[in-house]
């Protein structure tokens, strides 16, 4: 089920029904497992079981532990040893056969396996495994099957993230307290900027992002650089917006799901990058990942091996696929580099010979070039159209243009620019850039001799304004056919 | 102020504004979107082909094939402002689509609903809907929905090719030619048009393959309109179009071989509920119907072909000079050089594509659709003589071959303009004639036909 389609609107609509008419806790919790059940099976048969067997297997695995502690360890590790082998073969079983089969050619009689690939399986698996360790470690405790089966399918996070923990999570389920009027406000806020993000800059992007990476031979070499640049707009879009009505949905309901985006795209390291994109689980990697191998017996610079390896495990994560694997080493390849860099020769010259101001320009500049190269090899499904791609740009070779695309990825590039500027949140002083504007432009001692606007004028200029963008969004959208979010191949 | 720093009276006003808004913006919003549609209903040549067909107002020719109608694209307006035809429940009208065929084809519902879960691919002129609105039209049909028709209905003369082929032969044109000869043997033939685009040469055998095992009787004419370039099989376009063409084809098969399945499946829940159901305004529709009102349209860059001044029509100089402003340029001949012109390699292709034909109809007329020298000059002058000079000897009794050119179907340039939004441009396209120009080579294969047939 996608949240931008009508079908989700209704069933949400009769979730947040319940929830502000009935007052009892069970109900309120019957209901809301029901309608995540309900929204997951619409993945088809095959996907719900699948997420079943996940959910049944991580908690018949805490249930074990809990029961008998001396083995508790044991049967965690049995249970994560578990999840990632069910990961690895529903996941990447099909794509290893077939590249053990390009070198020995007869290997299975030379027979082919194709897997469905479950609805969000990367995402439940790993937030199964995390509150495996986290359980083993002591920071979650033990909770029974039906509030863990809410855990796991409560649907505003379920099949693109964020992932959820269960210290942010259960909670927040254990007492599903009634929304009040904030609740639905920045719910509704949230919502409706994550469903213009995704029907009017994704899926109006989306089929020339398709034409130009489905033959990029024949486009010129400007079509091409436009088509790196609108898909690195309509991935943040699409991803973002996802998380965003993901997040309103859930506050909706009285329930905080964490960031996953802060600005992204205005970032000017890659460390900063990583810090700002797909937040929860650049954290899950972190805290899963990297921390365990930095304690590892590793050859050379050990924090930067683990770095180097958890961003190509990162990459491969996405998907079976050699790009994803490059895309993972060149996330890796430039966290190391900057690491290298911050302690050499010429970052003293570079901060000697531009004030903070140009030094924050030019890295900003930089970074995005390297984000959207990234983007390429991401939206590349194999490396011989990534070649063709980048010869395509570097020799400009092709000749075919697609001007219908220019406005419309222009315009989504001014609007991102604008919206990632408005929302660009420090992290040194914490502020976001919009009020460091309203102060300079707008002193407190002009504000406060400005007429006050009455709260309640405003809050219905904000509900007219907000009800307003999401009527524009479904009048702007695209009439081909509705996208899937991008990240729900993942 | 940030919103998480409203007070609460904010919120509480905030949300009974956003609820009243929704409902009340979707009302204005679709009385506004209907009364600029009806707008549009006074342009005058839909104005006349309305009195004639069922005339739907449709813009999405996806959303229209969803609801079982056809759509028409107009000549002057080929940029994308298309009306639909709901011809299945006027079904005496779908005798302009597919002529010849008993009114129980026409009208067998069964048919129809399988042919429209196909693939929708080719546009054919469609001669009667341009005496009636005076402006030429094509009609969108379904190349592997023909397989549907022959399997229960048989045919007489079989259309294949490609998009060369479907921009020059006009199927109801020729039916009403061969019907107006008075052989009696070419009196209300059934013509069936399964062309389709890239229809290369195994595409060709492919199609006739499957022809044959449906056909019960054999044809009594198949016409190939078989495009010279096709034969250029290192053409990298080549397999962009294949794989596209085999998707389609396997999607066919798979839907009439796998049958109905007799497990248990639990139904794959997808959305039936669209946006289009709830609210089908758009700003795209309205765009459509706003430009076909006010009549106007941005023409578009176009990289075969190009845009020449409407003004240069007036003398054969100035039509000249404009056209040689234009650079040859063939995307699927891109990058072929002279060495391409060996055809050892397409040689056992085209005998596989013309025996399959052999092995379905009794006699065979193989053409190659005539292009303009624009684009013949896109590739190598030696490919379309070597193909023509090969061609040549696979003539038989039964088999007609036609290698004649532009000029000798009676073809100018001016057979290859199509108007646009915009008087004052005229689009060129290489290769594709327009509906004057598709009745003059129907008119040159119609002739063929008859003369073949009168000969003892």
């Amino acid at each position: 089920m996608i949240y931008s389609n009508p079908d989700f609107i209704i069933l949400f609509i009769v979730t947040l029904a319940s929830f502000l008419i009935v007052r009892s806790y069970n109900i309120r919790f019957y209901f809301l497992l029901l309608a995540s059940i309900f929204f997951y099976s619409r993945s088809g048969l095959e996907d719900t079981l699948i997420f079943f067997s996940v959910i049944i297997v991580s908690w018949l695995a805490t249930l074990l532990a809990d029961k008998i502690p001396h083995h508790k360890h044991k049967f965690l590790n049995f249970g994560i040893i578990l999840m990632v082998l069910h990961l690895f073969f529903w996941k990447y079983s099909s794509w290893a056969l077939q590249n053990i089969q390009e070198i020995f050619p007869h290997f299975l009689n030379g027979r082919t396996i194709n897997l469905p690939l479950p609805v969000g399986i990367s995402f439940f698996t790993l937030q199964g495994i995390a509150y495996l360790v986290d359980f083993g470690l002591g920071d979650a405790g033990f909770i029974s099957f039906r509030e863990y089966l809410l855990f796991k399918s409560f649907f505003p996070q379920l099949v693109a993230g964020p992932i959820v923990r269960s210290h942010q999570l259960m909670p927040q389920l254990k007492s599903l307290a009634t929304p009040k009027p904030k609740d639905l406000g920045i719910g509704v806020m949230l919502f409706v900027s994550g469903f213009f993000k995704k029907l009017v800059v994704a899926d109006r992007l989306a089929p020339f992002i398709d034409t130009i990476f489905r033959s990029p031979r024949v486009y010129s070499r400007g079509t091409l650089i436009l088509g790196i640049v609108g898909y690195t707009i309509q991935i943040w879009a699409d991803f973002s917006g996802y998380t965003d009505m993901g997040r309103g949905a859930a506050r909706m309901l009285g329930i905080v799901i964490p960031e996953n985006f802060l600005s992204p795209y205005l970032s000017r390291t890659p460390s900063e990058f990583w810090r700002r994109w797909h937040i929860t689980l650049s954290e899950w990697i972190r805290d899963y990942i990297f921390t365990p191998l930095c304690f590892t017996a590793l050859p050379f610079n050990r924090i930067l091996m683990a770095l180097l390896i958890t961003m190509t495990i990162s990459g491969l994560w996405h998907g079976a696929s050699w790009t994803f694997l490059i895309f993972g080493l060149y996330h890796g390849g430039l966290l190391v580099m900057e690491a290298y860099l911050k302690k050499s020769q010429l970052n003293l010259w570079f901060k000697k010979s531009f004030n903070e101001f140009g030094r924050s320009i030019l890295l900003w500049m930089m970074m995005s070039t390297g984000v959207a190269l990234g983007c390429l090899v991401f939206r590349s499904q194999t490396i011989r159209t990534l070649r063709i791609y980048l010869r395509g740009v570097a020799l400009g070779s092709g000749i075919q243009s697609l001007p219908e695309a220019t406005g419309p990825i222009l315009w989504a590039t001014g609007f991102s620019v604008v919206l990632n500027l408005l929302l660009y949140k420090s992290f040194s002083s914490g502020k976001y850039w919009a009020s460091d504007i309203k102060d300079h432009f707008y002193p407190p001692t002009l504000q406060a001799s400005l007429p006050r606007i009455d709260t309640r004028t405003w809050g219905v200029v904000c509900g007219v304004g907000c009800a307003l963008v999401f009527i524009a969004a479904i009048f702007f959208r695209n009439t081909a056919k509705a996208q899937a979010f991008i990240y729900f191949q993942f | 102020m940030t919103p998480s720093k409203q007070p609460e009276s904010f919120f509480k006003v905030f949300i009974w504004a956003f609820g009243l808004t929704v409902p009340i913006a979707l009302a204005v919003g679709s009385l506004w979107f209907n009364w600029s549609t009806r707008q549009s209903a006074f342009d005058p040549v839909y104005q006349r082909l309305a009195e004639k067909l069922p005339l739907k107002n449709y813009t999405n020719p996806e959303e229209a094939k969803k609801e079982h109608y056809f759509v028409g694209i107009r000549e002057d307006r080929s940029s994308g402002n298309n009306f639909a035809l709901d011809l299945i429940h006027h079904s005496a009208d779908l005798q302009y689509i597919y002529p010849g065929y008993p009114q129980n084809m026409y009208e067998d519902r069964d048919l129809w609903s399988k042919y429209f879960s196909r693939e929708f691919n080719p546009a054919s002129w469609i001669y009667q809907f341009k005496q009636m609105g005076g402006v030429g039209v094509q009609v969108i049909h379904s190349w592997t929905g023909c397989f549907d028709i022959i399997d229960k209905y048989g045919a007489d003369l079989v259309i294949i090719g490609n998009s060369e082929l479907y921009y020059d032969l006009s199927p109801d044109f020729l039916a009403k030619l061969l019907r107006d000869s008075g052989v009696p043997s070419l009196k209300n033939l059934r013509v069936l048009n399964c062309a389709t685009s890239y229809m290369l040469l195994d595409m060709v055998e492919l199609t006739a393959k499957e022809l044959k095992s449906r056909l019960k009787k054999k044809a009594k004419w198949v016409v190939w309109g078989f495009s010279y370039w096709s034969t250029y099989l290192n053409s990298p376009e080549f397999a962009r179009m294949r794989e596209n063409r085999n998707k389609v084809f396997a999607e066919y098969k798979s839907s009439t071989e796998t049958g109905p399945s007799n497990s248990f499946i639990l139904p794959k829940l997808d959305s039936k509920l669209t946006w289009d159901t709830v609210f089908s305004p758009t700003i795209d529709k309205y765009q459509v119907a706003r430009e076909r009102y006010l009549g106007i349209g941005t023409p578009r860059p176009l990289e075969e072909g190009g845009y020449i001044p409407t003004a240069s029509l007036q003398s054969p100089t100035s039509l000249e000079h404009a056209v040689s402003q234009i650079k040859p340029f063939y995307r699927a001949l891109s990058n072929s050089t002279e060495a391409d012109c060996n055809l050892d390699k397409a040689k056992p292709a085209l005998t596989r594509a013309i025996s399959a034909i052999d092995r379905i109809s009794e006699k065979t007329l193989i053409y190659i659709p005539p292009t303009t020298p624009l684009h013949h000059l896109a590739g190598p002058a030696c490919l379309a003589e070597n193909v023509k000079t090969e061609l040549e000897t696979r003539r038989t009794q039964d088999r007609i071959i036609s290698t004649l050119g532009m000029e000798e179907f009676g073809l100018n340039y001016k057979h290859y303009l199509f108007p646009t939004e915009n008087k004052d441009l005229l689009r060129l396209d290489v290769n594709h004639t327009n509906s004057s120009g598709a009745e003059r080579v129907t008119r040159k294969i119609a002739d063929m036909i008859i003369e073949k047939e009168r000969t003892p």
